[in-house]
C-alpha cells in the first residue's frame, strides 16, 4: 500500500480506538459483579490478522498486550486458516500466556470476504473461579488449588455456550454461577459488538486500506514510544524491590532489575530476580511483560494508543524458574504483588537516572479483600480493592488514595456493599494522617478501612503487599508507610500478612491500612503555606510539621 | 407576549414572541461580573424596539450560566459539610479511579471545600433505613454553633450514610440549623439527591450548598430588576432537565441550573421536530469550540443515568436529572494540526472567539474548521458576519501553508481533509448518544443548530447513514428560542432502598407511584398551576440483582395496574436486550429508584416562514464537499415561503449560517419556517 491519505488515516484509526472503547463500555455496563463494574478489571481490544494489538480500551494497564500474548498458544494448537466464523478462542491458563485463573480471555476471529482479517477480544477478571476456598486461596501451593483451569481452546459459540458444555463446566465449577456467567456473557457481548463494528469498517474501506491503517497506527505508537525512550540518558541502571515474605517478617523475595537505555531502545533484564516461590505470588511471564510495559506507558503519558507498536522498542528478559517466569504449576493468584514489585523496580532504576521525569513510588500494591458467607441459597460474596496514595512528582503532591500504576480500579460505595450484603458494616473509610512520604512535594495519603463483621462463618481472604516494605521516596523525599491488616477480636489485635484466609465471627472488626506514596525532594524546602495547610487539614501531624518539615511556629498555632 | 432571555458566556440572546406569533430576536454582549445587567438591558432594548412596556410581557423565561460560573471559578459560599463519623474523607477519596490511566502525575478533580471544612457527627443508619446509632443531637448542635458562630459558615451541606433510606438524622440537623440560624443555607443530601452511592450524593449536596447562596442572590436580583422594567408576573427559570420552574422554586433547586443553556437548545429541537411531525431526532449544536449532541425519542430528550452518561460538572459528580448531552471539542474554531506521532488532527484545541479563525483577520494564525469551510466554498466570501467580520480567504491560505508543506497538499485538498476529520469527530459523538445506547441513528433525523451546525449537517448525515435533516428557524439563537417553548417541569425521585420485583406487589408499586403523584400535584398546586393539567411520566431505575448500574425503564402505571409488576419486569428485560444485546429473563430484577417527571405544558409556538422575498435561486457557487462536490444553487432563506421545495445541490443562506443541500438531496420549507432536507431514493 502506498502512502495513506492523512484524512483516511485519522478517520480509520480513530474508528479502531472507538470500537475498542465501545466494547469496553458494553462490558462494564452489562457486567454483574462489582469487581468488573466498579473496579473496571477488564480490557477489550482489536487486533490485526497477525493478532498484533491495534487498539485497546484504556482500562487496566496490567492487561496491556495480554490478549495478543495469548495468541501464539492459539496458533500453536490450531491452524488459523481453518478457523470458521462461529469459532472463538478461550483460555485462562497462566502457563499459556494467560494472567491468573480469574482472568478469562475470549477472542473472536473476524472475517472479511471469506478471509481472516482481524481479531477482537476481551479479558475479564471473574469474581470466583472455584478452587479450594471462596476468593483467593492464600495457602495454595500449586495452580490446581486456585480454581478451574481453562486451557487454550477453540470453541463453537453456537454449540458450546448457553446449554453447551463449556458454559456448563464453568457454571458448575464456580461458587457464584449466576454472577460469573453474567460477567462472561457481558464479555462475549462486548466482543461480538467489536466484531460487528470491525466488519462494517472492512466493508466500508476495503481490506487493503483498513489493514494498512492497522499497521500505521502501530507504527505511530512505536514512534511515540521511541521518542519517549530517547529522552532518557543512555546507560545501564539497576534497582531492586522486595516482596513480602509468606509470613510477616519472614524472608522477602527480591526482584532485581537491570535496565539498559540505548538511543530509542530499552532492554529490561529481570533474570537475576529470585527463584519461584511456594505461595501464590509468582508472576506468569505474560504479567511480567505487562508490568514492564506499563512503566514505559506511564512515562509516555496519555495520548499514545495502546498497541503492539509500544512493545517493539522494549526487550524484556526473564529467567524460567524465577518468580517472574515460573514453571508450571506454581501458584499465581496473587501475581499483582509481584507485578507491582517488578514495575516498581524498573521504574526506580529509571527514576534514579532521570528523576525529573518520574514520580516517587506510590503504594504500588493491589489490596484485595474478599468476604464471603455460605448460606442456604448459595454464597454471599463481594470483593473490593483498596488503594493507597500516589508518589509525589517534581511539581505535584501525590494524589491521595488512588488507583495505582498497573490498574484503574474504583472502590465500591459503602452504601452499595451494605445494600447487597448483610454480614458486614463498614464503619470507617478515611485518609491516614502522616502516611504520605514527606518531601518538598508530599506523597499522597493512604487509606484506612474498617469492617465490622455482623454474622458468623464469614471468610475474609486477602491479597496484598507492602506489609514489610515501604514506597520509596525520590530526590530526597521520604518513604511512604507500610500496609497493615489487623483483626480485632475480643479486644485483642492480631496482625495478618498480605495473603491470608481469615475465618471471622460476629463481633470481629477488621482494620486495613494502606500505604501513602513516597515524597519528592527535601521536606524542609516545602512551601510553608503548603505545610500549614496540610496541618490545618490534618494531613500531617503537628509533630511531623515541626520535626520533619521544620515548621518553627507550630506550637503557636 | 413571551420573552426568553438566555445568558451565555459571550452573548446574551433574547427572543420575543407577540400575540400574533411574530418572532423577534436580539443579541448583546454578556456582562460576566453581573450577568443580570445584560439580561435586563436586553429586555429593555427588545421592548423598546417593539414599542412595548414590561407589563405587556405575559411570560418571561430566563436561562443563565450563573451556577456554572460560581462553581468553575470556585467563587461559591463558605461551605461546611457534616457527615457520618468515620466518613470524613468521602469527597477526597472519591471513587479511587483515574480519568486518565497513563499519567504518573495524575491529579483528582479538586473538591469545592477543604478537608478542614468537613465535620463528623456520631450517628449511623443501616442500609434498610434502621437506626444503628442514634444521632447525638447535642454534639450536632455544638458543631453547628461552632461552624456558624465560630467559623462564619454561610452554607451547610449534610450527607449521612443511607440517608436516602431514612432521612431523619439529616432532617434533625437541618432543623437545628434552620431554628438557630435561619440565614444559613442548608442542603440535605436526602432532599437534593436521595439515591444510594455516598460519593455522588455528597458531591451533589456540597455543590448545591456551595453555589446555592450565589444563585439565590442572583435570582433575587434578577426578579427585582425585571419588576422595575414593569414585568409583574413570576419569571420562569430554565433548568438542566430542559424544563423551567418558577423563580421561587429555582431558588430551592440551585443544583438544577448547570446546563440550562444547552438543555434549552435541546428543548427547542424537540419542539421544532414535533411541530413538523418528526418525533425521533438527534440534535447537534455546533459552536466555536465544541458541539453538544443529544438524542430525542418520541419527543423526549434523553436524561442522564449513572453509568451510561457523564453527569459531572468540572469533574465533580452531580446526581440530578439533566438533559443527557454529550459534548466534544469540535467546533468552527477547532484547530488543524499534526500531532507528535505525525497524524493530522482537528481540535480539541480551538481558536475560540478571540482571535478566532485565521479568516476573521483578528490575528488568528491557525488553520481552523471555519477556514476549511471558507476555502471549500461553504461560507460566502462576500458576507459580513455579526460584529462586522469580513472573511478573508487569503488569510486562511496563509494559515494553511505550514500544514500544506508538511503533508504535500494544496490548500483546498487540506481543507477537504480537515472538514472530513471534523465530521468524523462529530459522528463519534452521535454514535455515543445512539449506537452505544442501542439506537440505530439511521432511524433518526439530524437537527443541527448553533452557528456551524447547518454547515456540517449534510455530510454528517451522509456519514451516519441518516436520510433526514431538519434545520430549525433561528439556529443561531436556539437556546433562547428553547426558553420560549419550554414546559414547566419538575423531576421527582423516590429511592428508599432496593426492592426485588418478586417481592414488590401491585399495591406496593401503586403506593410509590401515588406518593410521587401527590408530591407533584401538591407542589404544582402551590405554584398556582392546575394539577389536573399535568403531564406525568413515570420511570423505574431497575437492574438484575447484584448488577451495579441501573437502566431507566419508562412505565405507564396503568399497565402495571392491569398486568401486574411482571409488566415492569418484561419491559426491563427488553430494554436490557436493546442496550446490551442480551437479557437474563430468568434472573431476578430489583427496582432501585422510582421517578416522576411532571410537566405543565406551555403552548407551542406557531410562526410562519416569512416568505417575503423571491424564491428564485440568486446564483450558484462551487462547493468542494468531500465526495459531494458540485455547483450549488444559492437560495436566500428569508425569501422562501412554507411549502417551497427544490433539489440539491443547493445552498440555503441566511444571516448567521448556511445550509448546503448535497447532490441527491432535496429540501422543503415546512412548519414554522424550518427547512427539511431529505435524501432522495438511491
Amino acid at each position: 500500500m502506498s502512502k495513506i491519505d492523512p484524512a483516511d488515516f485519522n478517520v480509520i484509526t480513530s474508528a479502531f480506538k472507538s470500537i475498542a472503547q465501545e466494547m469496553s463500555d458494553i462490558l462494564l455496563l452489562s457486567a454483574y459483579s462489582s469487581i468488573v463494574r466498579e473496579a473496571k478489571d477488564c480490557s477489550t481490544c482489536v487486533m490485526d490478522a497477525q493478532a498484533r494489538t491495534v487498539a485497546q480500551a484504556e482500562a487496566i494497564p496490567m492487561h496491556m498486550n495480554s490478549l495478543a500474548a495469548a495468541v501464539p498458544y492459539i496458533r500453536a494448537k490450531y491452524d488459523l486458516e481453518t478457523v470458521r466464523p462461529t469459532d472463538a478462542f478461550i483460555t485462562n491458563n497462566p502457563y499459556e500466556n494467560g494472567q491468573h485463573l480469574n482472568d478469562i480471555i475470549f477472542i473472536l476471529p473476524i472475517f472479511h470476504e471469506g478471509k481472516l482479517a482481524a481479531f477482537a477480544g476481551s479479558i475479564c477478571h471473574h469474581l470466583e473461579v472455584g478452587g479450594a476456598v471462596a476468593g483467593s486461596n492464600a495457602n495454595a501451593t500449586e495452580l490446581f488449588q486456585e480454581g478451574l483451569i481453562l486451557p487454550t481452546m477453540r470453541i463453537d459459540i453456537e454449540k458450546d455456550l448457553g446449554d453447551g458444555p463449556v458454559e456448563q463446566i464453568i457454571a458448575t465449577n464456580v461458587r457464584l454461577p449466576e454472577i460469573v456467567i453474567g460477567d462472561f456473557h457481558a464479555q462475549i457481548s462486548a466482543v461480538m459488538r467489536g466484531r460487528e463494528l470491525m466488519q462494517d469498517l472492512f466493508k466500508r474501506y476495503g481490506s487493503e486500506l483498513t489493514s494498512a491503517c492497522m499497521a500505521g497506527l502501530q507504527d505511530y505508537s512505536e514512534k511515540m514510544l521511541r521518542d519517549t525512550i530517547s529522552k532518557l540518558p543512555d546507560g545501564e541502571y539497576f534497582a531492586e524491590d522486595k516482596l513480602d515474605g509468606q509470613q510477616l517478617n519472614s524472608p522477602q523475595p527480591v526482584i532485581r532489575a537491570r535496565v539498559v537505555i540505548e538511543g530509542d531502545q530499552a532492554m529490561v533484564d529481570l533474570s537475576k530476580s529470585d527463584d519461584q516461590i511456594t505461595w501464590p505470588v509468582n508472576n506468569p511471564v505474560a504479567s511480567t511483560h505487562s508490568a514492564v510495559l506499563t512503566v514505559f506507558g506511564q512515562l509516555a503519558g496519555a495520548g499514545v494508543p495502546t498497541n503492539d507498536g509500544i512493545y517493539r522498542p522494549i526487550e524484556v528478559k526473564t529467567r524460567k524458574g524465577s518468580m517472574l517466569d515460573p514453571h508450571r504449576p506454581a501458584p499465581v493468584r496473587g501475581r499483582m504483588s509481584a507485578s507491582y514489585r517488578a514495575a516498581s523496580a524498573v521504574k526506580r532504576a529509571l527514576a534514579e537516572a532521570a528523576p525529573e521525569l518520574f514520580s516517587a513510588a506510590g503504594a504500588d500494591t493491589t489490596n484485595t479483600v474478599t468476604m464471603s458467607q455460605p448460606g442456604a441459597d448459595g454464597y454471599q460474596m463481594f470483593a473490593e480493592i483498596i488503594m493507597g496514595g500516589n508518589g509525589a512528582g517534581p511539581s505535584n503532591d501525590g494524589a491521595e488514595v488512588v488507583a495505582q500504576m498497573l490498574s484503574n480500579t474504583g472502590n465500591t460505595p459503602t452504601e452499595a456493599i451494605e445494600m447487597d450484603q448483610d454480614f458486614v458494616r463498614i464503619v470507617e473509610y478515611s485518609l491516614i494522617t502522616d502516611s504520605g512520604g514527606a518531601g518538598q512535594k508530599r506523597g499522597g495519603l493512604g487509606a484506612r478501612r474498617v469492617y465490622d463483621i455482623l454474622g458468623d462463618n464469614v471468610l475474609i481472604s486477602t491479597n496484598s503487599d507492602r506489609h514489610n516494605s515501604t514506597p520509596w521516596g525520590l530526590a530526597g523525599g521520604y518513604d511512604g508507610t507500610f500496609v497493615s491488616f489487623t483483626l480485632i477480636r475480643d479486644g485483642e489485635e492480631i496482625r495478618y500478612p498480605g495473603a491470608s484466609n481469615i475465618q471471622c465471627r460476629k463481633g470481629d472488626r477488621f482494620v486495613i491500612e494502606i500505604s501513602g506514596g513516597g515524597g519528592y525532594g527535601d521536606p524542609k524546602l516545602r512551601e510553608r503555606s503548603a505545610v500549614r495547610d496540610d496541618l490545618a487539614c490534618g494531613r500531617i501531624s503537628e509533630r511531623a510539621a515541626r520535626e520533619v518539615y521544620g515548621l518553627m511556629d507550630v506550637a503557636a498555632e | 407576549m413571551i420573552v426568553g432571555i438566555e445568558v451565555g458566556g459571550t452573548f446574551t440572546d433574547l427572543v420575543m414572541v407577540d400575540e400574533s406569533g411574530q418572532l423577534s430576536i436580539h443579541k448583546l454582549p454578556s456582562t460576566p461580573s453581573d450577568p443580570s445587567v445584560a439580561a435586563v438591558d436586553g429586555l429593555r432594548e427588545i421592548l423598546d424596539a417593539a414599542n412595548a412596556s414590561g407589563s405587556a410581557v405575559s411570560e418571561l423565561l430566563h436561562g443563565s450560566t450563573i451556577a456554572a460560573n460560581a462553581l468553575i471559578q470556585r467563587r461559591g459560599a463558605r461551605t461546611a459539610l457534616i457527615t457520618t463519623r468515620g466518613f470524613r474523607d468521602v469527597l477526597f477519596i472519591q471513587r479511587q479511579d483515574k480519568t486518565v490511566v497513563y499519567d504518573m502525575f495524575y491529579q483528582k478533580a479538586e473538591p469545592l471545600i477543604s478537608r478542614a471544612a468537613v465535620h463528623e457527627v456520631t450517628e449511623r443508619v443501616g442500609a434498610d433505613g434502621e437506626v444503628v446509632t442514634p444521632l447525638d443531637a447535642r454534639e450536632a448542635e455544638a458543631l453547628v454553633d461552632d461552624l456558624v458562630g465560630g467559623q462564619d459558615v454561610e452554607s451547610v451541606a449534610v450527607c449521612l450514610l443511607h440517608a436516602y433510606a431514612n432521612p431523619s438524622h439529616e432532617q434533625a440537623i437541618g432543623d437545628i440549623i434552620k431554628r438557630k440560624y435561619p440565614n444559613v443555607r442548608v442542603s440535605l443530601s436526602s432532599e437534593v439527591a436521595p439515591e444510594h452511592r455516598e460519593y455522588e450524593r455528597t458531591s451533589t449536596a456540597v455543590i448545591d450548598a456551595y453555589i446555592g447562596p450565589a444563585v439565590e442572590k442572583y435570582l433575587t436580583k434578577f426578579g427585582d430588576s425585571v419588576r422595575e422594567v414593569g414585568f409583574d408576573g413570576t419569571p420562569l427559570i430554565m433548568q438542566s432537565n430542559g424544563g423551567a420552574v418558577p423563580l421561587e422554586t429555582a431558588r430551592r433547586l440551585t443544583a438544577n441550573m448547570f446546563v440550562s443553556g444547552p438543555a434549552a437548545a435541546v428543548t427547542a429541537a424537540s419542539e421544532v421536530a414535533q411541530a413538523t411531525g418528526i418525533s425521533d431526532v438527534i440534535s447537534i449544536d455546533v459552536g466555536g469550540t465544541s458541539c453538544d449532541v443529544c438524542l430525542i425519542t418520541n419527543g423526549m430528550p434523553q436524561t442522564t443515568v449513572k453509568g451510561t452518561a457523564e453527569f459531572s460538572v468540572d469533574g465533580l459528580p452531580l446526581n440530578v436529572v439533566m438533559t443527557d448531552i454529550v459534548t466534544i471539542g469540535a467546533g468552527g474554531g477547532s484547530i488543524a494540526h499534526i500531532d507528535a506521532g505525525g497524524m493530522l488532527q482537528v481540535g480539541p484545541q480551538s481558536a475560540g472567539a478571540d482571535p478566532g479563525p485565521a479568516c476573521y483577520g483578528h490575528g488568528g494564525e491557525f488553520f481552523t474548521l471555519t477556514d476549511a469551510m471558507l476555502l471549500l466554498g461553504l461560507l460566502d466570501p462576500e458576507a459580513v458576519l455579526p460584529g462586522g467580520i469580513k472573511l478573508q480567504s487569503d488569510l486562511s491560505e496563509k494559515a494553511a501553508a505550514d500544514l500544506c508543506g508538511r503533508l504535500d497538499l494544496e490548500p483546498l485538498a487540506l481543507a477537504e481533509r480537515v472538514y472530513r476529520i471534523a465530521i468524523v469527530n462529530m459522528a463519534q459523538a452521535l454514535r455515543r448518544v445512539s449506537v452505544k445506547r442501542g439506537y440505530d441513528p439511521r432511524q433518526f433525523a439530524l437537527l443541527p443548530c448553533g452557528g456551524a451546525g447547518a454547515l456540517i449537517a449534510g455530510p454528517l448525515a451522509v456519514e451516519m447513514g441518516m436520510d433526514q435533516i431538519l434545520v430549525p428557524p433561528h439556529p443561531g439563537i436556539f437556546s433562547a428560542y428553547g426558553l420560549a417553548v419550554a414546559d414547566v417541569r419538575i423531576d421527582y425521585v423516590r429511592a428508599d432502598g432496593a426492592v426485588r420485583t418478586d417481592t414488590l406487589t401491585k399495591e406496593g408499586f401503586a403506593e410509590r407511584i401515588e406518593d410521587l403523584r401527590n408530591r407533584a400535584k401538591t407542589e404544582f398546586s402551590a405554584l398556582g398551576y392546575d394539577p389536573d393539567a399535568l403531564t406525568l411520566s413515570f420511570a423505574v431505575d431497575a437492574r438484575y440483582v447484584g448488577q451495579g448500574y441501573e437502566l431507566r425503564v419508562p412505565i405507564d402505571p396503568e399497565s402495571v395496574a392491569r398486568g401486574g409488576v411482571e409488566t415492569l419486569v418484561a419491559k426491563f428485560h427488553d430494554l436490557h436486550e436493546l442496550q446490551y444485546n442480551h437479557a437474563f429473563r430468568k434472573s431476578r430484577v430489583e427496582a432501585i429508584s422510582f421517578r416522576l417527571t411532571a410537566e405543565h405544558p406551555r403552548p407551542a409556538l406557531s410562526h410562519a416562514a416569512t416568505g417575503a422575498g423571491g424564491t428564485e435561486s440568486t446564483g450558484s457557487r462551487s462547493i468542494a464537499l468531500p465526495g459531494l462536490t458540485g455547483s450549488y444553487a444559492i437560495y436566500q432563506r428569508e425569501g422562501l415561503p412554507e411549502g417551497f421545495r427544490a433539489e440539491g445541490p443547493a445552498i440555503v443562506v441566511e444571516a448567521t449560517t448556511s445550509t448546503p443541500v448535497p447532490p441527491g438531496w432535496g429540501f422543503e420549507v415546512v412548519t414554522n419556517g424550518a427547512i427539511k432536507l431529505t435524501r432522495s431514493a438511491e
